[in-house]
């Protein structure tokens, strides 16, 4: 959805009380902000209930959308802020300290129909990011799988856009890092000059 | 200084924001670096690419399940008790929930109650209407909830009814509005005007019918649409892409001349519409979308009803003459005066203005 959409269908909501435009919202956000809470909590009810009470902040504060400059940034912080709540609650006294926080990635496949990238290959690449600092794991998370801009994960996170940067950088280190032994042992024909 | 490696600049560029600088920066770091990464680097990207996250996709059922829990909390009648929804609009959809929450147990209540609930309903016909007005000064941006995008032009009014797009996806239309209809091949999607109806199947097109104007213009971008008028014979008319059909709503005698279809009272006559000589990207007909005023081989007159509703303004022309003056050009931020400047560089006129009204005199 281009971010116009969002802008329009936001106004929708905030101007005409639009049930139909904050459905569309609804089932645009919710899978990806559902997986990003279950990554913190671990739980799929938790996770659940977090995003729809999410949702529900979202609409009781219908009247003053216009006036946040970036939705997705609002229901991400949003999510996060109530994830770590319950983190808390649930006796995870440091959950709020992003170096503390154990976020899970989701692993990569190859598309099907790429023979390109091995299955190995894939391996290689999850173990990596599962075995990221936490900081750098949720950064590489809200980047990758949330397909959210540097900036905005900057906000959410309230770190730097240069942390965020520094962030990726180090993953993308890391993977290449990895990769490159595994050329060594397993395609030297191909990568032999590496 | 600030060191940037080279894998800041690929973590910029596999998330699309490195700019045209940065994407050269890397290119030549990869260059004096050839032994090393350019393979692996390769190789990383098309992995990037590739790669998907594993998430298990959320099906649709399991979609719909969260938004009905959501909905029953947020839009349920006892939940929000009180609360003043702004009109009597949602009041028939929150009774057939709380008919529905009523569940198997008191099934055949439920039904009475339904029964009533439709008897009742048929006595309030017509069904209820959302209906999105737009002020003499004002334009709005609208998402339908088929998804169909609409620009509504000032002092114009849209309506549809509340089972829009359920039942049929009709919408009601005075003034002018650009479409840009979702595609949905199943239920068409249907402008109704006071004259004609415009059906189509997933297109964008303009429909201007002001009342206080002389003519209706239903202009055609790309796409299919069939046009019918409210005329005794039913008159259907296809457009292609780039027409616009024009009907003259009280034929002035001397446009009765060049108009070859007569169609019970409406006249009407179909046109390629011109690519627009000042800026081609621009069509008159649809340009007020981007706040342009556009005008192609438009008589002065044309060019003052139009300014007139843009600016606020009256024009009187104090010498007829004026009036059929061809013009052309494209008004984007100019004031009222400014305009007024820009259109004596096309021809020699005079003009006075006393509050909201402007004379114009040669």
């Amino acid at each position: 959805m281009t971010d116009k959409k969002i802008k329009a269908l936001i106004q929708s909501v905030a101007l005409q009380d639009s049930q139909s435009a904050f459905k569309t919202l609804f089932y645009h956000f919710y899978p990806s902000l559902f997986s990003f809470s279950n990554a913190f909590v671990k739980c799929r009810e938790s996770a659940e209930e977090i995003v729809e009470d999410a949702f529900i902040r979202l609409w009781d504060r219908r009247a003053t959308l216009p006036q946040i400059a970036n939705l997705k940034v609002y229901l991400w912080v949003t999510v996060k802020n109530l994830s770590i709540n319950y983190l808390e609650r649930s006796g995870k006294p440091y959950a709020a300290d992003l170096n503390q926080l154990d976020v899970s990635c989701a692993a990569l496949v190859p598309t099907p129909e790429d023979l390109m990238v091995a299955a190995e290959m894939a391996h290689a690449i999850n173990k990596v990011i599962s075995e990221l600092p936490p900081r750098c794991r949720i950064v590489y998370k809200l980047v990758r799988e949330d397909g959210l801009k540097h900036k905005e994960v900057a906000s959410i996170l309230q770190i730097s856009p240069r942390t965020v940067e520094h962030q990726i950088a180090l993953a993308l280190r890391r993977i290449a890092a990895a990769i490159r032994m595994d050329f060594k042992v397993s395609d030297t024909a191909r990568f032999n000059n590496s | 200084m600030r060191k940037i490696t080279l894998w800041t600049l690929l973590g910029k560029k596999l998330n699309g924001e490195a700019t045209a600088q940065e994407r050269e920066k890397l290119e030549e770091l990869l260059r004096g670096d050839e032994r090393r990464n350019s393979h692996l680097i390769e190789f990383i990207e098309e992995a990037w690419l590739r790669m998907r996250a594993s998430h298990r996709p959320f099906d649709q059922q399991t979609l719909d399940r969260r938004w009905e829990h959501l909905s029953q909390r947020l839009f349920s009648e006892d939940a929000h008790q009180g609360e003043p929804y702004p009109s009597e609009v949602w009041r028939p959809s929150r009774r057939r929930r709380r008919l529905m929450r009523y569940g198997m147990a008191a099934a055949a209540m439920a039904l009475v109650a339904a029964g009533l609930f439709y008897a009742q309903q048929r006595n309030h016909a017509p069904a209820p209407l959302h209906e999105i007005a737009t002020r003499q000064d004002t334009k709005k941006h609208l998402v339908l909830p088929d998804g169909t995008e609409v620009w509504l032009n000032a002092g114009s009014t849209l309506s549809y009814a509340e089972t829009f797009p359920e039942k049929d996806r009709e919408v009601r239309l005075n003034g002018e509005a650009f479409f840009e209809v979702a595609p949905d091949a199943r239920v068409p999607f249907v402008v109704r005007a006071d004259r004609v109806t415009v059906q189509v199947l997933g297109t964008r097109f303009n429909l201007r019918d002001y009342k206080e104007d002389d003519s209706l213009q239903a202009t055609l971008i790309s796409g299919r649409v069939q046009v019918s008028l409210h005329d005794p014979q039913q008159t259907q008319i296809v457009l292609s892409p780039r027409e616009k059909l024009t009907i003259l709503k009280h034929s002035p005698a001397e446009a009765i001349a060049d108009l070859p279809d007569k169609v019970g009272m409406l006249k009407y006559h179909l046109q390629t519409i011109p690519l627009n000589p000042v800026d081609s990207t621009y069509f008159a007909e649809t340009a007020w979308v981007d706040n342009k005023l556009v005008f192609t081989n438009a008589s002065f007159a044309e060019v003052a009803q139009r300014m007139s509703r843009r600016y606020q303004v009256h024009f009187v022309f104090e010498d007829p003459a004026l009036k059929k003056v061809v013009m052309n050009g494209v008004f984007d931020k100019e004031t009222v005066d400014q305009a007024l400047q820009l259109l004596g560089m096309i021809t020699q006129f005079h003009y006075r203005r006393s509050t909201d009204t402007i004379y114009l005199n040669r």
